[in-house]
Parts: structure tokens; C-alpha cells; sequence
């Protein structure tokens, strides 16, 4: 009997990211280049090789999902064009017949509907003429659920980690703080402004009892967001300088090239904070069925992280000291490692000698 | 075609020099294949499956009014035999089912096959024949679906209660936080008209007692190559292979009636296809060890019958003619012995036995 099937096609991703990834360093969208790319590998090819017609439609359903996953948000722009073209000349070149379709959940289709027409509007007419041809030759599967569900208790399915330099950077603060919000919020302010100017004595001015927030906050709201994301391009452009400069370097030295200053003092809190955060008090005899349990802050909390500091850069100092310290803290675990996340500038009150990178000046809060 | 290079016509050969991952390792896995010797063929398992699943796809009615319109939901529902936790401890059995949207839940109903509708209820070892035709599927006809909460109970014919009510009742007793289960009649309701989740477990029960786990792993719109033809719906993709054993005697066709005790030496029990009187059932004991190798032991003192060989009789026919015997061993309260020098030798039948 045939071997079962594997719950990933072995070997798969790994071409598919060269594949984007040789078209990303590209650096176009163009539908030419991707096919000068896809025959220097000869990549109708992959599925090649004596596979009688069961396994194969297994195979090509799966290459197929794999590729779709690379279509979709939070992917970058250009990585979405390649998968375009990568899922077209994968659906073209199947063995399979009929030839296995396209799974597409109900809840992706809108952003693909915006997606075809960033392009139309982007003028890249063979995108769109490609998508097109996919949608008119009956490509997609119409489905519920992205995934077709399958059961298999004993073995794994690996968690896909996909590259890291595909995805866009994931902008928290801009897709939070957009131009919509920040409008509305200066409409709210002008008439609040107006409100507080008709209830005064002073008709041209508000009473200075009433003056409770600062009048340039949305202004200054504006540049925050500005500077972040100035930041964040920065950090990307330095992470990936450093991860090329790794490559070429020995792997001892990895670690160091990425440390900078801050990161230093980063981890000499975090010591400090996890000498003080695991002494664990031991209840005594009588409350035994109570003892206190350590967790542990920094067990993949990846997404807390960017919103709890954010959180507290909003608000007053007590939590904000703490939350920059648990995030510091994080930030350099995770560097030791591999980078996954880029880290937020965090805004503090103290010395700010070892932070070349955040230059942000200090505010006063009230 | 920007696509295909003109080089590699055959895609039955892996190219020599990939650059392709996926490629260098599925050659790996080819070459230790042609190494070890180890023939990779289709098994009758894969044939079946593959043969269920691309059976219908592409079909069209003849009739244009059994056409699936556009916009018709696709349901998969997998669908489990009822568990026996200690066979089933690895895996689950499940037949895989594909519905249209537009179905009454009451045609899934008639299309699940279930083991517990075939049976028959009471004894009749000692006429066989004349055990009634009707099965259990025609005597007790209630079944109901539970989805979310709503038991989809079988009204259709007077005959059906309503299964469901001991489960409501139960949780209607106490407190129990089940919420509120209330109980439709299954034929009303299509499978548009629910709402349902993805991969979680809902039920069907018949036979009173006789459970089924549903679960849906797939809701997508109906597609331009699919089976198109309203009337093979619900349609059957896939089914648990499950391991048949032949008639020992005729090795042809699937064995349906197992008689015990076989002889000591044999290790199965003895399988035959069809029930015959004197072979391997006999509802009177000559004090004789019935097995359906052997035919219970003639009265002859000098040669002893025996029976082994895949031809039937026809009805009607005497054993003499049809079959040649070879002794193997019998044993016998009676203590009839058979001589050393006969066994493995052809022999005579001494009493003939007709065939039913």
C-alpha cells in the first residue's frame, strides 16, 4: 500500500519561500520576471515523479493550499503578487485530472476582492489579467473554512513558520491611529473647543478653569505615529542588515552584532526582574491547597506585549515603568533567539543614555 | 504555455538535476525504494478509494430537472459506525458523505447503512429458512439528528416515536445546564435551514439505541466539476475498508455464516458462504463434531466422510458426485477413529447427503 501521506509535503515550503523570496529581492511584480524565475527552476516539475492518481491528488491539494496561504494578508504586497502567479502556474501545470482546485474561505474573499483592485488601480494590468484568467478557468473552491479538516490525533502537524521577511511588518499603531481616526478626532476637538468657547464668559476663549487636556494632542498624536513607523522601517532595514552581515559572519558572533546599548541594560533589568519576580512565597501549611504558582511573563506572549506597553505609554508613570521593563525584558530574550518581533519604541522617563535609537523627546504627562 | 519547459516530456521521471527540494527528496525515497526491492503497487484498498472518490465527479442527469443549480451548498459530512472502544481504540472508522444544501435531512437519513437496520430479530437456528425477510430497518423506524441543540426527530410514517423525548425529559428533571433541547420533525427542515459548526460532533441515533457520530468538515459552493446530478445525492466518497474473510470451501465468494466448533487443528473458526444441512450445520448431533470441513461422520464403519473442496453441490445433487474427499481428521463422540493410512487419501464417500 502506498506510504501515507505526510501532513506536509516534505521539501514543499522551502522551495515555494525560495521561489518568493527570488522574486521579492527582484523587486518587481512583473509577471515576466516571475516566469524567467519559475523556468530557471523548472518548477512544473515538483509534481514529477511516480505517484500513482490518489496520492497525487492529495500532493497537489496540499502545494495548492500551501501557495494560497502566501496570498493572503498579512503577507507584503509583492509576496501576495508571487503567490498570485505561483498558485497560477501551480493550478496550470497539476497532473491531476480533473484538476484540483483553489480553496478560498468565505472570510478572505473581500480582502481578495480589494486586493484585485489595489492592482487594477496600481495599474498592474497582468496581475489582474492573471487573477482574472484563474477566475474565469474555474480555479476556486468556494469554501467555509480554509482548511479542509482532517484527523490526525497522533501525528503532529507542524505549526508553519513562515519567513518572517515576507510579511509586512505588523503596524499596530498606524492601522490603530489611521488618518479616518485621527480626522475625527480633530472634528471632536474643534467642537469640544467650540463647546467650552460658548458655555465661557469669553466668548473668543474657553475659561481657563475648563482647559483639562492639551489643545495640540491630535497634532502631536500625528507625530507620534509618524516617528513610530519611521522607527519601525528603520529597525527592519537594521535587522535585515544584520541578518545579511550574520550569514557572512561566524555564528558565535550572532549574538553580539545584533546587541546594541539599550539591549544591554535591557537584559541587566531583566535579571534583575527575574531574580525579584521568581522568589515564590511558599504558603504556609494551612493554605497549601493554595501555593502560588510563577508564571512566567515572557512563555510566548508575543501579542500582549506591543499592546500592554501601549497601553501603558498612554497612561500614568506606575505602570508604564513596569511594562517597559517586562517588555525590555522580552525584546531580548527574543533577540537571542531569532528576532521574530519587532520590538516597539517604548517611551520612557528615565535616562534615555542608552537608547541611541529612540530619540523621542520627553513629554510632559500629566 | 509560459509554463512548461519542452525538455522533460515524461512526468513519470524525477529530472536528474532539480534544483528543487521537494524533488531530491522524493528521488531519495524512490531510489531506496528500487534499492530494497520494495514494489510499490496499488493495493485494492487505494483502488477503492480512489475509485469512490473521483467516481461521480463531472456526472450530469439526463433529466435537465435533476440539474444542481449554482449557488447549491456542498456539505461533507463525515460519518462514524458506531464505536466499540475497544476495537476502535486507534482510529475511528467513518463513511464520508457529500450532501447538497438543498437536501432534506431525511434523505441522509435513508442513505446512512448501518449493520443495526439489517438485523433480525429472534431465534431461528433451527429453521433458518424460514426466518422472516422484514429487517430491523423496517420494524423501527424512528431516528432523529441532533444539531445544536434541536433533536431532528423521523415523523414520517405513525409508526415513529419520537426518540429524543427521554433526552429531554432527562435534562428537563434538574438543573442540568444543557439549556433548552427542544425536538422538530426531521422532515421540514433542509440542510440550508440550519446552522451548524464545522468539525464539532453532533449525533444520529437509531434503532433506539444504535448511535451515530455526524460531523461536518465541509461547506463550500457547488463547483462546475462536480457531480452535478440531483439524484446520486447524497453521495458516498468514502467508506472504512473493512476486512472480509472467503468461504473456506469455495474461495470465491464472501463468507456469511461461521460455524463452530471447527476442528482443533484448523485456527479459524469454520466460514462458509451459504448455509448447507449436513455441512457444517446440523441440527442434529450424530454425536458428531460438525464442522464445516467435514461432514458429520457416516455410519460406515470402514470409511469414514469427510469433505474439503471448493465446489458447491448443485441443489438437488449428491455429494458423491461433486466433490472428491480427502480424510483429514475428525473427531466424533462416538469415538469413530480414522485409520492413519487413510488420511490424505482420496476416498469414497459412503453416505451420500443432498445438498440443499
Amino acid at each position: 500500500m502506498a506510504a501515507a501521506a505526510a501532513s506536509s509535503v516534505p521539501g514543499l515550503q522551502a522551495d515555494c519561500e525560495e521561489l518568493l523570496g527570488a522574486f521579492q529581492e527582484a523587486d518587481t511584480v512583473r509577471f515576466e520576471r516571475f516566469a524567467e524565475l519559475w523556468r530557471e527552476r523548472r518548477f512544473h516539475t515538483i509534481f514529477y515523479g511516480r505517484i500513482r492518481a490518489l496520492e497525487r491528488n492529495k500532493l497537489t491539494k496540499k502545494t495548492l493550499e500551501l501557495a494560497q496561504q502566501y496570498f493572503l494578508p498579512p503577507y507584503a504586497f509583492q509576496i501576495r503578487v508571487g503567490a498570485l502567479y505561483l498558485l497560477y502556474g501551480l493550478y496550470n501545470t497539476q497532473l491531476c485530472q480533473p484538476k484540483q482546485k483553489i480553496r478560498i474561505a468565505l472570510k478572505d474573499w473581500p480582502e481578495i476582492l480589494k486586493f484585485q483592485q489595489d492592482l487594477i488601480d496600481s495599474q498592474h494590468y497582468d496581475a489582474a489579467y492573471i487573477f482574472r484568467t484563474l477566475r474565469l478557468a474555474r480555479a476556486f473552491h468556494f469554501t467555509a473554512m480554509p482548511k479542509l479538516l482532517n484527523y490526525r490525533t497522533k501525528k503532529k502537524i507542524p505549526e508553519n513558520e513562515f519567513k518572517e521577511e515576507f510579511k509586512d511588518p505588523s503596524n499596530r499603531v498606524s492601522s490603530l491611529i489611521t488618518n479616518d481616526v485621527l480626522e475625527e478626532l480633530m472634528n471632536i476637538h474643534e467642537h469640544y473647543q467650540k463647546m467650552k468657547c460658548v458655555i465661557s464668559a469669553d466668548k473668543s476663549q474657553p475659561d481657563k478653569a475648563l482647559s483639562l487636556i492639551k489643545d495640540e494632542f491630535v497634532v502631536t498624536l500625528k507625530d507620534i505615529t509618524l516617528e513610530h513607523q519611521e522607527w519601525q522601517q528603520k529597525r527592519m532595514k537594521l535587522f535585515l542588515n544584520a541578518k545579511e552581515a550574520d550569514e557572512v559572519l561566524n555564528k558565535k558572533e550572532e549574538g553580539t552584532s545584533l546587541e546594541s546599548e539599550g539591549s544591554e541594560r535591557a537584559s541587566a533589568l531583566a535579571r534583575i526582574k527575574y531574580k525579584s519576580y521568581s522568589a515564590v512565597v511558599e504558603a504556609s501549611k494551612s493554605r497549601r491547597h493554595r501555593q502560588v504558582k510563577l508564571e512566567s511573563s515572557e512563555s510566548g506572549s508575543d501579542r500582549k506585549s506591543p499592546s500592554r506597553s501601549k497601553k501603558n505609554s498612554r497612561r500614568p508613570h506606575p505602570a508604564l515603568r513596569r511594562g517597559s521593563l517586562e517588555f525590555k525584558g522580552e525584546m531580548h530574550a527574543e533577540k537571542e533567539t531569532v528576532t521574530q518581533h519587532i520590538g516597539m519604541p517604548i517611551i520612557t522617563e528615565e535616562d534615555n543614555s542608552g537608547e541611541e535609537e529612540l530619540s523621542l523627546p520627553k513629554r510632559r504627562r500629566r | 504555455m509560459l509554463m512548461s519547459s519542452d525538455k522533460e516530456k515524461d512526468p513519470e521521471v524525477i529530472p536528474e538535476d532539480s534544483s528543487l527540494l521537494t524533488l531530491r527528496i522524493r528521488k531519495k525515497v524512490l531510489e531506496r525504494r528500487e534499492e530494497r526491492i520494495i514494489v510499490d503497487r496499488a493495493c485494492r484498498q487505494e483502488t477503492l478509494a480512489y475509485e469512490m472518490e473521483s467516481n461521480a465527479i463531472g456526472k450530469r442527469p439526463d433529466n435537465p430537472v435533476d440539474l444542481v443549480e449554482e449557488g447549491e451548498l456542498l456539505l461533507t459530512l463525515n460519518i462514524f459506525y458506531p464505536v466499540i472502544f475497544q476495537k476502535h481504540k486507534d482510529h475511528k472508522p467513518y463513511q464520508t458523505v457529500l450532501v447538497l444544501g438543498s437536501q432534506k435531512l431525511t434523505e441522509l437519513r435513508d442513505s446512512i447503512s448501518c449493520v443495526s437496520d439489517l438485523q433480525i430479530g429472534g431465534e431461528f437456528s433451527s429453521q433458518p429458512d424460514q426466518a422472516p425477510e422484514h429487517i430491523s430497518k423496517d420494524l423501527y423506524k424512528s431516528a432523529f439528528f441532533y444539531f445544536e441543540g434541536i433533536f431532528y426527530n423521523d415523523k414520517r410514517y405513525p409508526e415513529c416515536r419520537d426518540l429524543s423525548r427521554t433526552v429531554i425529559e432527562w435534562s428537563e428533571a434538574h438543573d442540568r445546564g444543557y439549556g433548552n433541547l427542544q425536538s422538530v420533525k426531521m422532515e421540514d427542515y433542509t440542510f440550508n435551514d440550519l446552522s451548524l459548526k464545522i468539525g464539532f460532533p453532533y449525533l444520529f441515533c437509531h434503532q433506539g439505541n444504535c448511535e451515530h457520530i455526524v460531523i461536518i468538515t465541509d461547506i463550500r459552493l457547488i463547483h462546475h466539476d462536480d457531480c452535478l446530478d440531483r439524484n446520486l445525492y447524497p453521495l458516498l466518497i468514502k467508506k472504512h475498508w473493512l476486512c472480509t474473510r472467503k468461504c473456506f470451501v469455495c474461495k470465491m465468494y464472501t463468507a456469511r455464516v461461521c460455524s463452530s466448533p471447527s476442528l482443533p487443528y484448523l485456527h479459524h473458526p469454520g466460514l462458509s458462504c451459504r448455509l448447507v444441512n449436513g455441512f457444517g450445520y446440523s441440527k442434529s448431533s450424530l454425536g458428531s463434531v460438525v464442522c464445516m470441513l467435514c461432514i458429520k461422520v457416516s455410519h460406515c464403519k470402514v470409511k469414514q466422510t469427510y469433505l474439503l473442496r471448493p465446489k458447491w453441490p448443485e441443489a438437488g445433487q449428491k455429494v458423491l458426485d461433486s466433490f472428491f474427499v480427502v480424510v483429514v481428521h475428525c473427531t466424533s463422540s462416538k469415538g469413530l477413529r480414522v485409520p492413519q493410512d487413510m488420511q490424505g487419501q482420496q476416498c469414497q464417500v459412503s453416505a451420500g447427503i443432498d445438498a440443499e
